[in-house]
């Protein structure tokens, strides 16, 4: 299906530019990086009424930098990017993105970015959950300027952020906690062409006595944004992340999250699976401490 | 209104002027007679429309031809030099790793990519390397078999 009411696909040559076009075009107007997500929507009927497309590949947001304190990564960082990048091969931080980045095709890895991932507001898609587990924040650039978003932030609802009209996403800065930190990914889904039935990212930190600051995200079929799961979180608080204080939080999440039923999956097997899906993360997470 | 673009494909430089819902592959397809690349699913699933773009393996259906531009395009028509086939389009012949033949063109771009980041890749690594393109005929043991020939790791049976 081709998007027939679009009038131009415009190239603008710096972030100040995207900006002044996303205010005098408003709502008529969209973002595009990679346009994976957006050929998808196209594709189901979901978008109609697009009439310019601004392509964000002239800018140079594809850059990947490290720090003793975080990684930053341009909002048109390719999956491909991230997965070659070696700085993320050898952490174990941020082992989740690789995860994440595995499941797609060589051919939407070369062309889907993360900035478009996250902007989608999808709840079944993969960085986001990881990002939200790296406690990750937005760069948001409009025409008053710039914000950070925390990511937890960011998803209001099914396919809306909290950024503004004039707003678009430049990149992402994750934190690199000191040693004793690392992350993991994995999700379910009927075929590697459809929709998550239930996602799962996490990471945990071991602490000098006793563990702290873990994160425990979950997506797909489970609700309109990701699900942050802090009972489970407050039980591997405290705890030397050892098999029992695993099992108890992934009991505790399985109790907290309200997944419903589709044709995908019932309501009670995307439960049993997240229950699943958090002690395997939390154990794959927990070997991955460097 | 139809937008001018400046792409290079298979070596030689176009100009072109596309409409800004025109994908890379109706480009191909409709405007240049290039009818290797394939319209399947058209949602980016199937893999038979893959092209090289600046030597990455695309889907070229779920690519606006007006954001290519000064950016080179590589389809199944540019690899044979001189009547010469390239080495993955003759290992496709010599192990016959083709039915039906509409996945095939797709599936042999996707093996350039893949032997172009990944010279000597192991039969796990072909087939997820392959994982973004369907064969309906579900051939896909002669076609893992044409990508280790054309690495050289394998003579063809």
């Amino acid at each position: 299906m081709a998007l027939t009411t679009l009038e131009e696909i415009l190239r603008p040559g710096s972030v100040d530019e995207v900006a002044e076009l996303l205010l005098s075009h408003g709502e008529s107007a969209m973002v595009m990086a990679g346009g994976t997500f957006i050929h998808g929507l196209v594709a189901r009927g979901l978008v109609t009424d697009v009439r310019k497309l601004i392509d964000l590949s002239g800018l140079g947001l594809n850059q990947l930098q490290t720090d003793r304190k975080s990684l930053r990564m341009g909002s048109a960082v390719t999956f491909a990017e991230i997965e070659d990048s070696e700085t993320i091969m050898s952490s174990g931080v941020l082992a989740a993105l690789l995860d994440a980045v595995s499941y797609p095709p060589q051919q939407i890895k070369n062309a889907a970015t993360v900035g478009g991932c996250v902007a989608s507001a999808c709840p079944y898609l993969d960085l986001p959950i990881v990002l939200l587990a790296l406690d990750a924040s937005a760069t948001a650039a409009g025409s008053t300027g710039k914000r950070e978003i925390p990511l937890d932030k960011l998803f209001v609802s099914l396919f809306q952020t909290s950024l503004n009209t004039d707003e678009f996403i430049t990149g992402f800065t994750v934190p690199l906690p000191s040693a004793g930190t690392a992350s993991s990914f994995e999700k379910i889904e009927t075929t590697a062409n459809d929709l998550s039935i239930v996602s799962v990212g996490v990471r945990v930190t071991s602490g000098w006595r006793k563990s702290r600051n873990n994160r425990i995200f979950v997506g797909g079929g489970i609700g309109e944004v990701p699900f942050r799961c802090r009972s489970a979180e407050v039980i591997l608080d405290g705890s030397k992340l050892e098999d029992e204080a695993l099992q108890e939080a992934a009991g505790a999440a399985v109790e907290e999250i309200e997944p419903f039923g589709d044709h995908r999956a019932s309501a009670a097997y995307r439960k049993a699976m997240t229950g699943v899906l958090v002690e395997r993360n939390l154990r794959q997470a927990r070997a991955r401490i460097q | 209104m139809k937008q001018k673009v400046t792409i290079t494909v298979n070596g030689e430089p176009t100009e072109l002027w596309a409409a800004p819902h025109e994908t890379l592959l109706e480009t191909l397809r409709n405007e240049m007679h290039l009818v290797g690349a394939k319209q399947g699913c058209d949602t980016g699933g199937c893999g038979c429309c893959t092209v090289l773009i600046d030597g990455q393996s695309r889907y070229s259906c779920m690519t606006y031809t007006v954001t290519l531009n000064g950016r080179n395009i590589t389809s199944v028509e540019g690899l044979a030099d001189n009547g010469e086939l390239d080495a993955v389009q003759q290992a496709f012949v010599d192990t016959g790793a083709v039915q039906c033949g509409y996945c095939t063109c797709g599936m042999i771009m996707a093996a350039k990519h893949l032997l172009s980041v990944n010279p000597k890749p192991s039969d796990r690594e072909i087939r997820k390397g392959l994982s973004g393109n369907l064969c309906r005929c579900t051939g896909y043991h002669k076609i893992v078999e044409a990508v280790r020939v054309a690495s050289g790791q394998h003579e063809a049976s």
